[in-house]
């Protein structure tokens, strides 16, 4: 909803899983009009919660956090079975048959302190991903000393202002970029195995990257047990070669690579196995009920793949790339299907279904199978979108009028072995976008 | 043996990924002001295609590069007949905006001038020539992907040659097959655009051969544009010039590879010097169509032989440059290998741009896509590859299958090798037998692994450093004064160009 900041008119860090380098973007240029980085939005949107807050609050309020059964901790064998306490199937336990249930207290007035300052848990609980945590009290002390810090309530804490304030931090803290922080890690590694993996970590021990190293040049990621694959010496990363040759088990259910998944609602939806599913059909998927599928249409499974010149709405849209594809985000659809409609390649068509509606032009390519057609996903309708018709004169949609979020069951599945709650985790294949639609030739269309 | 040294190409297109990275450079750094608008000096076709501009491949239609006349003379397809003079002033095979494409843009202001409303706003796109609204229907990379196949893909020149079924067969979608063809100018050894042009404002570098149109001497009679069967000469309608690929000089000339070649994401492409007998060159231009590709080969020269090395010296070319034609990539790939091989060697202007077929799509259909082991069968894959022979001896051989057949089997068989190492599911014996039928030995499957897979890009560009002192011999200056020398290089443009100049 608030313009951010682009690439190049902020600082930050940017890392993959596809590669191993940290990576600094910089503010070439001052941002655009009002726009603001990331960091900087959410600090000034603190900063005005917490003043709010003082109007409606006097001192801190206890509040209820319910998390997520989580991978890698004792709840991954909490929940073999699909029982539903609400339902007095089992009895309702926190952290066993429900999620968990924590009580928190907030104090809103300090919720702008507490954003530009990094701590005290940070320094006294330590840090820490996949169940192995490593201590940085004596890092944090350190630290403090030669870095920009906040006094706030008689305590002082390293600062997070600014944005290059939070990469610093980022890069000192992080096992990948601090050798010390990696040493540890691999010593609290070493102690759930029983086997001695620091030897990973002993000639990197010394090396600290910090935001002006990256500037120099992007830096690799140091080896830890964080990752799989091990980097030391030039070595391309590659997953699981800290498994194989360190004898770390895998994160699954066995500890080992297994692709087998007993949980019963798996075993119920047949994807137990990797499995193959064939399209959709229409009888299930609903798509058309209230859309007129004669009148010179063709009924057509409509995808929206990743595009190629674009990562979803990103870049696509620049005139340079427009100019190397189509000027449009056209519709694919086979050359034998557009012939029975009459419709030759850029000709303008409608796409419609119960959900919404899409004009654009067609690319007719014996490429696409018949009974099918895509848009790439996913283009803001802000160049070369025209007026629908059938919506009532005003603009067309975009690709994704067309679809609408599907859930699987098979997504509620947590509790058990590799199966968490979190955010673009690992996860069943999904099929929330699989829709059909409509195809119809359309003369010249209203701008 | 007149010795001449080549700055020279190789695209390998087993490679390329077709992600236009090289254009988009190219683009920002040569090509980006009013009057280029619609230039691309590096762009990237799929073929099947009819490619940009529309079937630049059609030379019964474009009337580009050169033709063997009755008496076996060499002379420019576009001024065999009705003479250069009279096609100065009209010449109907000039490729107009139609065959290019109409450069657009979107009436942007119109998203912040939108009257509030419940409907949101759109820009419309307009003509960057006339300004006003337009469709449009054509681009520089138009049939992308087999975009609009009926219309392109069926129409591409190089299907001609095909039957009606193997063209059916080309388009049934369990069998459909494309591939990518990123095109430069091929800064060509025999060019046709210097030699149409009436301004003598075209001309070749003597030290690496690179093609320039001098801006000053340029006039804008565009002979060029219809000589080169590449269409790789446009021109600008603002400066009133011919304009083309300049192989990054300015950045050759630092020890850069040019912008394409830096930024290509498959790092297919790679440079280095060949040393060429300007003696054997007019024989070679005049070979019969089947053996061009035979006869262009055997105008290289090798860089080891102490005699070329000599000769090249008495030439004038510098040990420098020797070296770097020693350690040439493209001496490897064109001649020591013979993987390489010219696009549209019939053109006869003998290309210094040479590509790797891609062979990705013959394994596509080899055993339903699983390799075939069976070092009998391994071979005849080839007769059934997804992308017809014919078509790939069309764009790279003059039509001659068995150069074709050859560079895939030496392919095929160093996949073959790899496989054996990496997997190790194929019999040494059958491995020996098919590194043996494509005429390689082990030292040279790896050799052409390693150059291919795994060259950094020291290996990839191998170029020779620039002797300025030498280049600006050829001013006529006194000396070689730092300061009298100012601006004595390249395309000698020290003045802004003007229209009609
Ligand atoms: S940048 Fe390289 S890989 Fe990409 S299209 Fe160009 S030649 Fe092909």
């Amino acid at each position: 909803m608030l313009p951010a900041a682009t690439y190049y008119e902020k600082d930050d860090l940017n890392s993959t899983d596809l590669h191993t380098f940290i990576h600094p973007l910089q503010a070439a240029v001052p941002p655009c009009w009002e726009a603001k980085s990331d960091w900087q939005i959410f600090r000034d949107l603190a900063q005005v919660t917490s003043k709010l807050a003082e109007q409606y609050f006097t001192g801190p309020v206890k509040d209820i956090l319910v998390t997520p059964l989580m991978h890698d901790t004792p709840a991954e064998i909490a929940q073999p079975h699909i029982r539903d306490w609400g339902k007095g199937e089992c009895e309702p336990i926190p952290g066993k048959t429900m999620p968990n249930i924590t009580v928190v207290e907030r104090d809103f007035r300090k919720v702008y302190q507490k954003f530009i300052s990094l701590g005290p848990n940070f320094r006294n609980k330590g840090l820490g991903i996949h169940g192995t945590t490593y201590q940085v009290d004596d890092l944090y002390d350190a630290y403090r000393k030669t870095h920009p810090v906040e006094f706030w309530e008689g305590g002082i804490y390293p600062s997070l202002r600014e944005d290059r304030d939070v990469c610093e931090a980022i890069l000192h803290f992080a096992a990948e970029t601090n050798g010390e922080c990696a040493w540890r890690a691999y010593q609290a590694e070493s102690h759930k195995t029983g086997i001695d993996h620091t030897h990973l970590a002993a000639d990197t021990r010394a090396v600290r990257i910090s935001f002006k190293d990256i500037v120099t040049e992007p830096r690799r990621s140091l080896t830890t047990p964080f990752w799989t694959g091990v980097t030391n010496n030039g070595r391309t990363y590659s997953a699981y070669c800290q498994n194989v040759e360190e004898l770390i088990p895998w994160r699954t259910q066995t500890g080992r690579q297994h692709l087998y998944l007993d949980h019963e609602a798996y075993r119920a939806f047949g994807e137990h196995l990797p499995t193959y599913k064939p399209r959709p059909d229409l009888r299930t998927t609903r798509d058309l009920d209230y859309t007129a599928t004669d009148g010179g249409g063709l009924v057509l499974n409509y995808l929206t793949p990743h595009g190629k010149w674009h990562i979803h709405s990103t870049f696509g849209d620049t005139l340079r790339m427009e100019t190397l594809s189509r000027g449009i985000e056209p519709a694919w659809m086979n050359d034998r299907d557009a012939g029975l409609l009459g419709i030759q390649d850029n000709d303008w068509v409608e796409l419609l279904n119960d959900h919404g509606t899409v004009v654009t032009r067609a690319c007719v390519s014996a490429r696409i199978p018949r009974g099918i057609c895509f848009i790439y996903h996913a283009t803001e309708r802000t160049v070369g979108t025209p007026k629908s018709r059938l919506r009532g004169g005003r603009r067309a949609g975009g690709h994704n009028s067309l679809t609408r979020a599907r859930l699987k069951p098979l997504f509620m599945i947590g509790g058990y072995a590799q199966f968490t709650y979190a955010f673009n985790y690992w996860g069943p294949q999904g099929v929330n976008r699989d829709t059909f639609v409509v195809v119809r030739k359309i003369e010249k269309p209203e701008w | 043996m007149d010795v001449r040294a080549h700055v020279s190409m190789v695209f390998h297109l087993d490679k390329c990924i077709g992600c236009h990275t090289c254009s988009v450079a190219c683009k920002n750094v040569w090509t980006d002001s009013p009057g280029a608008e619609y230039m691309w000096w590096n762009n990237v076709e799929t073929k099947p295609g009819t490619g940009y501009p529309t079937r630049w491949e059609d030379q019964m239609n474009y009337k580009g590069g050169w033709e063997l006349n009755k008496n076996r003379e060499l002379v420019l397809r576009s001024q065999s007949k009705g003479g250069a003079l009279a096609k100065l002033f009209y010449n109907p095979r000039q490729p107009g905006l139609d065959d290019y494409y109409e450069p657009w843009t979107y009436r942007y202001q119109d998203l912040f001038d939108a009257p509030s409303g419940d409907d949101q706003p759109t820009a419309v796109p307009i003509s960057q020539i006339t300004g006003e609204p337009m469709d449009i229907e054509a681009g520089p990379n138009w049939d992308d992907d087999l975009s609009g196949s009926p219309i392109y893909a069926e129409n591409d020149p190089n299907l001609d040659r095909l039957t009606e079924d193997e063209r059916q067969m080309l388009f049934d979608v369990e069998s459909i097959a494309m591939m990518y063809l990123p095109r430069i100018c091929n800064h060509c050894a025999n060019p046709s655009c210097v030699a149409s042009c009436p301004s003598g404002a075209l001309y070749k570098r003597g030290e690496d051969g690179i093609v320039l149109v001098n801006q000053e001497k340029c006039r804008g009679w565009r002979a060029c544009v219809v000589a080169c069967p590449y269409k790789k000469m446009y021109y600008n309608w603002q400066t009133g010039k011919s304009e083309k690929c300049i192989l990054c000089y300015p950045r050759v000339e630092t020890g850069q590879p040019p912008a394409c070649f830096h930024s290509c994401v498959g790092r297919i492409r790679y440079m280095g010097v060949l040393l060429y007998d300007a003696e054997r060159m007019v024989d070679a231009m005049k070979a019969p169509e089947a053996s061009l590709v035979e006869a262009q080969r055997n105008v290289l020269l090798d860089p080891h032989d102490r005699e070329v090395a000599a000769a090249a010296e008495a030439n004038g070319i510098s040990p420098k440059f020797i070296a770097a034609a020693q350690q040439s990539p493209v001496y490897k790939y064109v001649k020591e290998w013979q993987l390489a091989l010219p696009l549209h060697p019939e053109f006869r202007t003998l290309p210094m741009l040479y590509y790797v077929p891609p062979l990705l799509p013959v394994m596509g259909r080899a055993g339903d896509g699983i390799y075939e082991h069976e070092a009998e069968e391994f071979f005849t894959h080839l007769d059934k590859s997804r992308l017809p022979m014919k078509f790939l001896a069309s764009l790279f051989s003059a039509g001659n299958l068995d150069v074709v057949k050859a560079v895939m089997k030496k392919q095929m068989a160093v996949r073959y090798y790899k496989r054996a190492q990496d997997v190790d599911d194929v019999d040494a014996a059958k491995v020996q037998r098919v590194l043996r039928e494509a005429h390689l030995t082990p030292e040279q499957a790896e050799a052409i692994y390693a150059l291919t897979a795994l060259a950094p890009m020291t290996e990839r560009y191998v170029m020779p450093p620039i002797q300025r002192e030498e280049a600006l011999d050829g001013f006529d200056m006194p000396s070689c004064s730092p300061e009298m020398c100012k601006g004595k290089c390249g395309l000698g443009m020290t003045q802004a160009p003007q229209r009609g100049a």
